[in-house]
């Protein structure tokens, strides 16, 4: 198992031994980043090698290999930030960035910085996996085959399958202005599956998709058999029958698509909602958790930038974000500014306790990074972001709140939300939902849309169940033009009252 | 053009000329390769102060190699002989366990773009990061001092981009351009009582002379942020609409997206099979036209190097032309209409006569809703439902009430197609599609 310090020989080798550069090069450009008297600055190397594999028409229609690599310079000065990038890894560009960064300031600083090699921050995420070698490429196309003809199989309705393969690993070094050295290895697998069905002139879609930072053997794993009738939540499972997870996913894709075919449109209006434990914690997300990241707080552009303390959600929430969740989709050992991942406190109880903060925002707010400024690549500036983030369980079985249902709604799964800070406004559409009546599951229902206030919303939260779960390991999280993997958890919750769009 | 762009552009045609033919000396039977550079200033300030100054250089390599009707792609950042030999190995490696698909190949050479055209697109200018800072700076005291509902200015930033990319083909094609971007960006946020709303106004064009001035950005930004101020909520029920002009472009993404090459041989789309089925009212026409000089989103070439003409898309309400790139015109067995590419600049037409006025539109509405934004991800190709968060204004008596928000809207493509009342002369020019705002009968609003 890797170590911190073997994590930063790994990657300055990679980085930097391979393209003839030197630690100590570096070392000597922190310094002259440093001496243009910035606040703070650092410089941080990644290279991220991709493979991907598509498959449509019961054929392996492509493949793609892909190396992408180059560093960020970056110096901050009170609120402002000069970032400088190439694709070049070498000492002159390396040079060229850093003459670019310094621009910002000229008011003079130290240069007896000595980079620290061998940090001891704690390991979540070891790296030891080879995600793209992991298996042969024949075996690779052969899974793909295999969901096809698997998907096919499973009802003469299916009329197209889609997959798609992709691994790819994730290098990164920084070195900072205080001395961190910090380095990450990210490798990371995802297939997804979309299924075409037809009944009677109508056709319908259905997806599913999971993923890990892992390797590819994640998908040869076996997992419980599925009911074609399962409905999360409520059925029961087998723990007789299993398959291995590639085919399990060709499986629900299936499944999504023919409850499409079934599903009716729902009646417009305002109505208690349950969300179902997972994936719908894209509500807690989009309502809550971008509205609590310090760079719009501090600038006044979040609903919540003035309510530390207030009672914003229901007594039974309390959220918090983690990037030490073990296996989470947002898990990582240092954020990309060396700052070991935390366990953060975002609301309890009800009450705003904490925002997230990187570097930046925490030192103009006066506070201490929380371990959240994060970067999509080189090229990218950190910015807060979240981790995984989550609603922490109640004491209320998931059967019992369904079961509170008079007449309402039971959401499984979202296809993503959008979110608007500064009136904390929030949207988001179900792809997998059923209309309940008297406590019982009745029919699938399409399209519903859910928007609402995010406070009005969470404050309206009745009931939390007593069984957190997270996602499938494929949320990504768009923020500034960067689009970064996140983790999100929630038990089973109810909402008293929600506006609900559709279409009859 | 400069001796620097020229010496340049000669080393990536070099280079991209290098790849292909060593594709083939590697085995493959055809090849194409790309690359695209792009370097940039961009500068943003808040508090007039400088905020962010970022440095952009960035450069990208992609191989396509066919070998026996398999196809193998590969990218790479790093341009050594070494990296690209590598890559090519790669590719062809990759191709050996795909499938045989005869309709992946390089487009006839006939339809090849090997006469270039010349939009006027490429402008450079030596701007200095401390003149771009000011210019945000200024910009953003003209806006503070504009309106006092004004609460802050979130941010006012101006970028500066120069594009170069090449691509060579296995069939002598050997190409290059430069284009140079400039744009200014202005994000505000306005406030009345505990309410705050944002307002923003941007503008974009490859002459740095031609972007807006301070003032109607300003106006701009402003008019939309005050005028959302303190919304209230809406009845659930059926409502005429009006699409904004900045939200009407939905409208089109979606009918051009149903009738893209991909979704129609895939049959994906609520309009397959729709070629020369009326989709809309029939005295819509739509033509696209992407020869046009000056506008950066025209091109005499699409990314498999077919030239490019003018096409009509829609006509008195009826499907004319699917987009289709080299592998869907294939597949489909049509003619290549070069849209391995966005669809570039397109016009609607009113054959009735003459567009109306935005407040003719409403006035012509009376009573109903205007959409000026919409959140969330509910839109289905499929068969074309719509579900998605709105926001707008409420109109009576054909002049607007209120802002109203925090509703959704609600319906079927196919529906709201065939619903289209009347479209205004409002169209945006930034837009790369000439479309006013758009009246529609009916559409279905969750509300309170």
């Amino acid at each position: 198992m890797n170590t911190a310090s073997d994590l930063v020989k790994i990657t300055s080798e990679k980085l930097l031994s391979e393209n003839g550069m030197s630690v100590d090069y570096v070392e000597s450009m922190v310094n002259k980043l440093n001496s243009s008297g910035v606040d703070f600055g650092d410089i941080f190397f990644m290279c991220s090698v991709s493979e991907s594999w598509r498959l449509s028409e019961q054929k392996i229609k492509s493949g793609s290999f892909g190396i992408d690599q180059g560093f960020g310079v970056r110096g901050v000065l009170g609120e402002k930030t000069a970032l400088a990038h190439s694709d070049e890894i070498n000492n002159h560009s390396l040079h060229q960035a850093i003459r670019a960064a310094r621009t910002l300031s000229n008011k003079g600083g130290t240069s007896d910085i000595r980079l620290n090699l061998s940090p001891s921050y704690r390991i979540y995420n070891t790296g030891d996996y080879d995600p793209i070698n992991s298996i042969g490429r024949e075996q690779k196309v052969q899974m793909l085959s295999d969901m096809d003809r698997f998907a096919r199989s499973l009802d003469p309705r299916v009329r197209e399958v889609k997959v798609g393969l992709s691994s790819s690993n994730e290098s990164s070094i920084l070195f900072t202005t205080e001395g961190v050295t910090a380095a990450e290895i990210t490798p990371q697998v995802s297939l997804n599956c979309s299924v075409i069905v037809e009944e009677n002139g109508v056709s319908e879609s259905g997806h599913s998709a999971s993923g890990k930072i892992y390797d590819l053997s994640f998908f040869f794993q076996e997992v419980p058999v599925l009911p074609a009738d399962y409905v999360r939540g409520v059925s029961s499972v087998s723990s007789v029958d299993m398959e291995p997870r590639y085919l399990a996913i060709a499986r629900d894709a299936v499944r999504q698509a023919l409850l499409n075919l079934r599903a009716v449109p729902i009646k417009a209006g305002t109505m208690p909602v349950v969300l179902a434990s997972g994936w719908p914690a894209v509500l807690i997300h989009e309502a809550i958790g971008h509205g609590l990241e310090a760079d719009s707080c501090r600038k006044g552009q979040s609903i919540f930038h003035d309510k530390m303390g207030e009672e914003v959600a229901s007594k039974l929430c309390t959220i918090v974000d983690d990037g030490t969740v073990h296996d989470g989709t947002g898990t990582f050992n240092v954020d990309s500014e060396g700052v070991p991942s935390k366990r953060n406190v975002l609301i309890e109880n009800g009450v705003l306790k904490s925002f997230m903060y990187d570097k930046l925002n925490a030192r103009l707010m006066g506070k201490e990074s929380t371990g959240n400024g994060r970067r999509a690549d080189y090229y990218c500036k950190p910015i807060p972001r979240m981790t995984n983030t989550y609603l922490l369980p109640g004491d209320d079985s998931p059967e019992d709140i369904i079961r509170s249902l008079d007449d309402g709604i039971y959401a499984i799964d979202f296809s993503g939300g959008q979110v608007d800070t500064v009136a904390g406004k929030f949207t988001f559409t179900s792809t997998e939902a059923y209309r309940v009546k008297n406590g019982e599951i009745k029919y699938p229902v399409k399209d519903a849309t859910l928007i609402g206030n995010a406070i009005g919303v969470m404050k309206n939260i009745s009931m939390i169940g007593n069984n957190l779960e997270f996602d499938k390991g494929t949320g990504s999280c768009g923020k500034q033009g960067q689009s970064i993997r996140v983790g999100l958890g929630q038990p089973t919750l109810r909402i008293d009252s929600v506006t609900v769009g559709g279409t009859r | 053009m400069d001796d620097d762009i020229e010496l340049e552009l000669n080393k990536m045609e070099d280079l991209v000329q290098y790849t292909v033919e060593k594709a083939q000396e590697l085995g493959a039977n055809e090849a194409r390769a790309k690359i695209n550079k792009a370097t940039g200033l961009s500068v943003s300030s808040r508090n007039t102060e400088m905020e962010n100054i970022s440095f952009t250089n960035g450069r990208s390599l992609a191989i396509t190699v066919y070998k026996d009707d398999r196809k193998g792609t590969v990218g790479t950042s790093d341009l050594s002989r070494k990296a690209i030999d590598e890559s090519i190995s790669a590719a062809l490696s990759i191709a050996k366990h795909t499938d045989p698909d005869p309709d992946a190949r390089l487009p006839e050479r006939q339809y090849l773009a090997f006469e270039k055209m010349d939009f006027d697109t490429f402008h450079p200018l030596d701007i200095e990061p401390n003149d771009m800072f000011e210019r945000c700076k200024n910009l953003e005291l003209k806006t503070m001092a504009a309106d006092e509902r004004v609460i802050s200015v979130v941010s006012a930033k101006e970028n500066s981009s120069l594009y170069i990319s090449a691509m060579a083909t296995t069939q002598g094609l050997v190409v290059s351009s430069a284009d140079t971007s400039y744009s200014r960006n202005l994000v505000l946020m306005c406030g009345k009582d505990d309410d705050r709303q944002y307002g923003g106004s941007y503008t974009y064009d490859s002459r740095h002379d031609k972007l807006w001035s301070d003032e109607l950005l300003v106006k701009e930004a402003i008019d939309e942020g005050v005028s959302q101020l303190c919304p209230q909520k809406i009845k659930t029920g059926d409502y005429p609409v009006i699409f904004d002009v900045n939200k009407s472009s939905l409208l089109l993404n979606v009918l051009f997206s149903a009738l893209d090459g991909h979704t129609q041989y895939y049959k994906t789309g609520f309009l397959t099979d729709s070629l020369n089925k009326r989709v809309l009212p029939e005295w819509i026409s739509i033509d696209e036209n992407p020869h046009i000089v000056g506008k950066m989103s025209s091109c005499y070439m699409d990314g498999d190097g077919v030239r490019t003409s003018p096409m009509s898309i829609i006509k008195h309400g009826c499907v004319q032309n699917y987009f289709l790139n080299n592998y869907f015109a294939n597949k489909l067995k049509m003619a290549n209409n070069a849209h391995n590419r966005g669809v570039s600049n397109t016009f609607v037409v009113d054959e009735r006569g003459a567009l109306c006025s935005k407040n003719d539109l409403i006035r012509q509405m009376d009573r109903g809703i205007i959409v000026h934004d919409t959140m969330g991800s509910g839109i289905k190709l499929i068969n074309g439902e719509l579900s998605i968060g709105a926001s707008g204004f409420y109109v009576e008596n054909g002049v607007i009430q209120y802002p109203i928000a925090e509703f959704t809207i609600a319906g079927n493509f196919k529906d709201l197609f065939n619903g289209i009342v009347a479209i205004a002369d409002d169209g945006d020019s930034r837009n790369v599609a000439d479309l006013g705002s758009v009246l529609i009968e009916k559409i279905k609003v969750a509300g309170v």
